[in-house]
C-alpha cells in the first residue's frame, strides 16, 4: 500500500528536481493501481466468483 | 487595454456569459492575486498526465515509462500548492483520478486511441482566420482551439477530450450534444481537412472517497456546424461593437453568471461604484494566450 506521505515525498523530490527515477515513479503508480484493484475485491457478501483482476491484465 | 488577436471557445464563452467579465479578463487582462484556482490546477494536472502517458505509450508501447511520465507531468502541473481544507481536488485525489483512468481505460486495450500522423495525434491544435479584422492592428482575427486527441473509434475520426468534474450529474452526457466548444473543435478539425464526425468526451469525477467515469459520444451534423458558425460570427461582431462603443454590459446581473461557477472573479469590481480603486490590490495584470497556451503579462 502506497501511503500519502510516500506520494508527497515523491512530489517534493520531483518538484525540487532532486534524485528520482522513472522506474521508481512507475513502481509507485503500479502500486497505486494494484491497491485500487484490490479494493474491487473488498465486498465479500457477493456470491459471485468472478476472477480477480490484477495489474498484469491491464498491461 | 487590448482586443484579443485570437478568439477561443473559452474567450467566446466568457463574452457570452457577461461582456463585463470579458472586458476584465480579456480586454484589460486581470487575474485574481493569490494561489492558482485549485479546480483549474487539478484539471490541468490530470490532462497533463494523460497527455504525457498517451504520447509515450502510443509511440513506443512502453507501459512503465508511459505511466511514469504521466505521473511526473501531473506532479509538475499540479505544483507545490495545496488547497485549503475541505476542498476535494487535492493532489492525492488528482493522483487517484489518474490511477482510476489507468484502471478503467488501460492504454493497451482502450477502445479510443489517438489517430496516427507523424506521431500519435495527442494535444491537437488548430488556428483559422476569421472574416473580421482586428480593430487596432487590422490583421485578420483568428479562431483557435486545442483538444486532447484526434481519435480513431470504430473506424471513424472523432474529437476526444478528457474532462474533470466534481460529480457526474444526471444530464452529464446530454450537455455535450449542444456544447459550442465541441462544435468548434469539430469545425476546426474539418477545416484542416480531417473527416471528423463527432466527439467523444470522457468524464472523470473527483470526489473525496471515490472517482467515477462516464463517456459521451456525440455527433455534429453539418446543419449544427453551420448554426454554430453563424453564432460565432454574431458574437465576434458584438465583441467588436462593444469595443467601438466602449460599453461592456453587466449581463451576469440578468443571467446568474455572477455565481454560476462559484463566485465570479470580478465580483469585487462589479460591486464597486469605482472599480479602478480595487484593481491593483486584488488583481495581477495577466492574460491567457490561447495559441501559446500560457499566461502572459498584460500592459496597464
Amino acid at each position: 500500500m502506497l501511503e500519502a506521505k510516500d506520494l508527497n515525498d515523491l512530489r517534493k523530490r520531483v518538484l525540487a528536481d532532486e534524485t528520482y527515477t522513472h522506474d521508481e515513479i512507475a513502481a509507485a503508480v503500479k502500486q497505486l493501481i494494484s491497491d485500487r484493484l484490490a479494493s474491487f475485491e473488498a465486498p465479500t457478501k457477493s456470491k459471485s466468483k468472478a476472477k480477480p483482476v490484477n495489474l498484469d491484465d491491464l498491461i | 487595454m487590448e482586443f484579443p488577436r485570437v478568439i477561443s471557445s473559452s474567450i467566446r464563452e466568457s463574452f457570452s456569459r457577461c461582456p463585463q467579465k470579458f472586458f476584465n479578463d480579456t480586454i484589460i487582462g486581470l487575474v485574481p492575486k493569490g494561489a492558482p484556482n485549485v479546480h483549474l490546477a487539478a484539471g490541468g494536472a490530470y490532462a497533463a498526465a494523460l497527455e504525457a502517458m498517451r504520447k509515450e505509450f502510443y509511440t513506443t508501447g512502453d507501459y512503465d515509462l508511459a505511466v511514469a511520465l504521466g505521473m511526473e507531468a501531473l506532479i509538475r502541473a499540479y505544483g507545490p500548492h495545496d488547497p485549503e481544507p475541505g476542498v476535494t481536488k487535492t493532489f492525492e485525489r488528482t493522483v487517484a483520478a489518474y490511477v482510476e483512468h489507468l484502471v478503467q481505460y488501460p492504454p493497451a486495450t482502450d477502445h479510443v486511441r489517438p489517430s496516427q500522423g507523424i506521431g500519435p495525434r495527442v494535444e491537437f491544435s488548430f488556428t483559422l482566420e476569421l472574416p473580421y479584422l482586428h480593430p487596432t492592428t487590422n490583421e485578420p482575427l483568428l479562431f483557435a482551439g486545442r483538444f486532447d486527441q484526434l481519435a480513431d473509434f470504430n473506424g471513424a475520426l472523432f474529437i476526444f477530450d478528457d474532462k474533470t468534474t466534481g460529480s457526474l450529474s444526471k444530464w452529464w452526457r446530454q450537455q455535450w450534444d449542444l456544447r459550442s466548444q465541441i462544435t468548434g473543435y469539430v469545425y476546426g478539425a474539418q477545416a484542416l481537412g480531417y473527416d471528423v464526425i463527432g466527439a467523444i468526451i470522457r468524464g472523470m469525477s473527483i470526489l473525496k472517497t471515490k472517482c467515477d467515469t462516464q463517456e459521451a459520444i456525440t455527433h455534429r451534423p453539418q446543419w449544427m456546424i453551420d448554426r454554430w458558425k453563424m453564432r460565432l460570427f454574431y458574437d465576434v461582431e458584438r465583441m467588436l461593437d462593444c469595443w467601438t462603443r466602449g460599453y461592456w454590459p453587466h449581463s451576469g446581473e440578468e443571467n446568474g453568471g455572477c455565481t454560476t461557477y462559484g463566485l465570479c472573479n470580478f465580483y469585487t469590481l462589479c460591486t464597486a461604484q469605482d472599480p479602478s480603486h480595487y484593481i491593483d490590490s486584488n488583481y495581477d495584470r495577466m492574460r491567457w494566450d490561447p495559441i501559446d497556451r500560457e499566461m502572459k503579462e498584460s500592459q496597464e
